[in-house]
């Protein structure tokens, strides 16, 4: 039976999507005027649970990833605004039909900007397959350099002016829910978005964010996921094992760069404007540091990251400034805030270089002790349920099979039950029986009859006893 | 396809792709031959200042496989040092032949070992205590550091360009401006005597050594740590003389000019193959002279496009420089 505490940690992720539910109603009874900024945050938590997937799983250390925000961003520039003048498109745009332009639905606009994004995501990465390590790092810096350029010089390219320069594109359209019979129907202000209007916006990022949640921890453990994380560890290995290396890694940039579209869209079309200038090379950074400060490769890691992170930039520095302007003291912390970030950023890897969350693998990397008796057979994190959100003990094939060693001392036997969370009267002294294969019809519910990359017969001392 | 089939259409399509960018550049110049030569010293002049901090790039690399994202804003420091010294020592463009050319020594001088100590106390603080952690941990601990000089910097001097009295002037002699040859005068034997230091001095082969194994190195009786911190204070020198040259030839600086030029010489260094100094220097040359073209003949706001397209292009065709050994799986 799994303890209480394990119960409550299984479901975390249910009391949190409740809390950041309710959040709107608690902040504007207590008058926080925590709305703005939490906007932008939430758009570097969909940003870091994106670049997660490409550094924190794959291992590909990205230092442009604000390109592909860049290109989300635009995507609903040029499909749901009046930048192309000379043609008229609408659909389901809900504005009148004789309005220039191109003009889409929003909700039309995120599949597409996804699917956009991930094609770029694996043109961009295409190139940087043989490359390890930094260098893989400055190619993708490179990229994260170009594409805010072209855009930036994109009012001129052969004679079209793709993306109106330094200007930018503004006067996006207002994403409607049913125009007028929305507002009818869920209250004023929710038919047609406006830029004031941040409660709809907000619980848009929450969805986005849930999607980009659960887009990440099914992948985790997913075949792909764990190809990732196999390639992350040990590229050759991983290649070796039959893994192919190529596809799985274009398959991480290309899901990688859709979550950054998506929060490119979001982002772009509640600001209600674009400027080249506001897709710098900090945006990559502050999000890979959100990345790596929460723990690489941890889901969980990435969102509190990113909440710390850019809660800093865009939350608390202002409120510091106006606090202190309160008591009357004129310091303003904003402008000191690459000073603030740079010794968080120094201090956090002095002292804990594998993140406020490390993955439970990545830890392992970290300790310098030689892990604890159940962990020394599966060295390099490959085992288990990863330390990301609660621990469920792996479903071990029932009934006998298992070779086992007797003699142990009840100590080792109960320290074993603790490494594996079960309790000390499941781990039970098996008669020395010959080795056996596994039946065929032993079935591991969540990986498909076998597939099981956490195969347990290898360990030797244990045998757990049917619940 | 076989690989290596794979890697002789790879190599042939960029040396096609060589020859067409030679190809033009020749068109280019056989027309108007006049900017093409004003193009080429400005690019050389760009050029030195560049491989000054490729140098520090690479060597650091070589020794610890860092990109020491810091190094850009110790380049910005050293021009704002400069800058400072000359404003506050009442030097100005009017002033006599020889108190510039004293200030200008005396600065550089300054500035380098100003420089060289900031470099090392940044290895101290940030890189020395995490030698053994796994390599993204100091590559976060560079850009804390970049981002530190970067707001100090921002804080001392204004958030805004800071002009520098214009003390060479724009004269020319024979038709190089006096500002190359200034440059020049002071590259050259900065980078002759880094070259000697390296491979003639035991300390030099005490380096070289340590880039190529560090555990074997410190069996051997080197001092690692002692040689690592030399490597940054060398790198530091270079970075700070390239520092005052900058201010001295733009005649202005800003805090974050590092950043563009620190990625502009990163870029040089991967170019010429990382770890090699000479590549470095030859990156550098390479990157000055495409940016002094690109700035005359596709255009200057398409230089930064220019630049980062052909350090793709090289990654992907050559992944281990121009000077680099052939040796693909480099972690």
């Amino acid at each position: 039976m799994p303890t209480v505490r394990e119960r409550l940690g299984r479901h975390a992720p249910l009391f949190v999507l409740a809390f950041a539910l309710i959040f709107p109603l608690i902040e504007g009874s207590l008058g926080l005027g925590m709305m703005n900024p939490l906007l932008r945050i939430l758009t570097s938590v969909m940003l870091a649970m994106g670049l997660n997937i490409v550094v924190g799983f794959a291992g590909l250390l990205d230092l442009g990833y604000v390109a592909f925000w860049a290109i989300g961003a635009y995507c609903v520039g040029w499909m749901a605004s009046g930048h192309f003048s000379t043609i008229k498109v609408h659909v389901m745009s809900g504005l009148p039909e004789a309005i220039p332009g191109i003009h889409l639905s929003i909700w039309l606009i995120f599949p597409i900007a996804a699917v956009l994004t991930a094609v770029f995501g694996v043109l961009l990465g295409a190139p940087t397959l043989r490359l390890r390590g930094d260098y893989l790092a400055i190619v993708t810096l490179g990229f994260g350099e170009i594409i805010p350029k072209v855009f930036q010089n994109g009012d001129d390219i052969g004679g079209h002016n793709l993306t109106n320069g330094t200007a930018g594109i503004s006067g996006l359209d207002a994403p409607q829910l049913g125009g007028a019979t929305g507002d009818a129907m869920l209250g004023l202000g929710w038919g047609t978005w406006g830029p004031l209007n941040l409660l709809p916006w907000y619980y848009l990022a929450i969805a986005l964010c849930v999607l980009c949640y659960y887009v990440s921890v099914t992948m985790q453990w997913s075949k792909l996921g764990r190809a990732w994380m196999a390639i992350r560890e040990d590229e050759t290995a991983a290649s070796a094992m039959g893994i192919h290396c190529v596809n799985a890694k274009l398959w991480a940039y290309g899901i990688g760069a859709s979550l950054g579209g998506l929060a490119g869209v979001y982002h772009g079309a509640r600001i209600g404007s674009i400027f080249p200038s506001s897709f710098q090379f900090y945006i990559s950074i502050a999000v890979l540091c959100a990345v790596i400060i929460g723990g690489m490769g941890n889901v969980w890691g990435a969102i509190v990251g990113a909440f710390v992170v850019e809660g800093l930039n865009f939350w608390l520095l202002p409120s510091l400034t106006s606090w202190a302007a309160a008591v009357g003291l004129d310091i303003d912390f904003s402008s000191w805030n690459m000073l603030i970030f740079g010794v968080l950023l120094v201090v956090m890897m002095l002292y804990r270089p594998q993140g406020i969350f490390p993955s439970k693998s990545r830890k392992l990397v970290f300790d310098d002790e030689p892990g604890r008796p159940g962990d020394q057979h599966y060295p390099g994190g490959m085992h288990g349920p990863d330390g990301d959100g609660p621990h469920t003990p792996m479903p071990s094939p029932p009934g006998p099979g298992i070779p086992a060693t007797p003699g142990i001392p009840a100590q080792e036997l109960a320290d074993v039950a603790a490494s594996h969370r079960l309790a000390p009267e499941r781990v039970v002294q098996q008669p020395a029986a010959p080795a056996r294969p596994l039946p065929a019809s032993v079935r591991f519910p969540r990986y498909g009859a076998g597939s099981n990359p956490f195969d347990r017969r290898a360990d030797p001392d244990i045998e757990v006893a049917p619940a | 396809m076989s690989a290596a089939q794979k890697q002789v259409v790879i190599d042939r399509t960029g040396q096609l792709f060589g020859c067409f960018v030679l190809l033009s550049l020749f068109i280019v110049a056989a027309k108007d031959p006049a900017t093409f030569v004003g193009q080429t010293t400005i690019g050389i002049t760009n050029g030195a200042l560049l491989a000054l901090i490729a140098l520090g790039y690479t060597m650091v690399y070589g020794i610890i496989e860092l990109i020491n994202f810091a190094h850009a804003d110790v380049f910005m420091m050293g021009s704002m040092l400069g800058m400072q010294l000359i404003v506050s020592m009442g030097v100005s463009a009017q002033s006599g032949v020889f108190a510039k050319g004293a200030i200008i020594v005396v600065g550089l001088v300054i500035c380098m070992v100003a420089c060289a100590l900031i470099n090392v106390a940044i290895e101290k603080i940030a890189y020395k205590p995490l030698r053994n952690a796994p390599p993204l941990a100091p590559l976060i601990t560079a850009i804390g550091m970049s981002f530190i000089l970067a707001n100090l910097a921002q804080k001392i001097w204004g958030p805004s360009q800071v002009s520098v009295p214009d003390l060479i002037g724009n004269g020319s002699i024979a038709g190089v401006r006096i500002k190359d040859i200034v440059v020049i005068m002071v590259t050259a034997p900065l980078l002759v005597g880094l070259t000697w230091f390296v491979t003639n001095t035991r300390q030099g082969k005490a380096m070289r050594a340590t880039a190529q194994d560090q555990g074997a190195a410190a069996i051997m009786g080197i001092d690692v740590n002692r040689t690592i911190s030399l490597t940054f204070l060398l790198g530091g020198l270079l970075a700070g003389a390239s520092g005052v040259l900058y201010a001295l030839v733009n005649t202005t600086t800003v805090w974050n000019a590092g950043f563009k030029n620190g990625l502009f010489a990163f870029t040089a260094a991967v170019l010429g193959g990382i770890g090699n100094l000479r590549g470095a220097v030859i990156g550098a040359l390479l990157i000055g002279l495409i940016q002094a073209y690109s700035a005359a003949y596709v255009g200057d706001r398409w230089t930064d496009v220019v630049i980062f397209s052909i350090l793709v292009m090289v990654l992907v065709f050559r992944p281990t420089g121009l000077l680099g050994e052939q040796e693909i799986t480099r972690a």
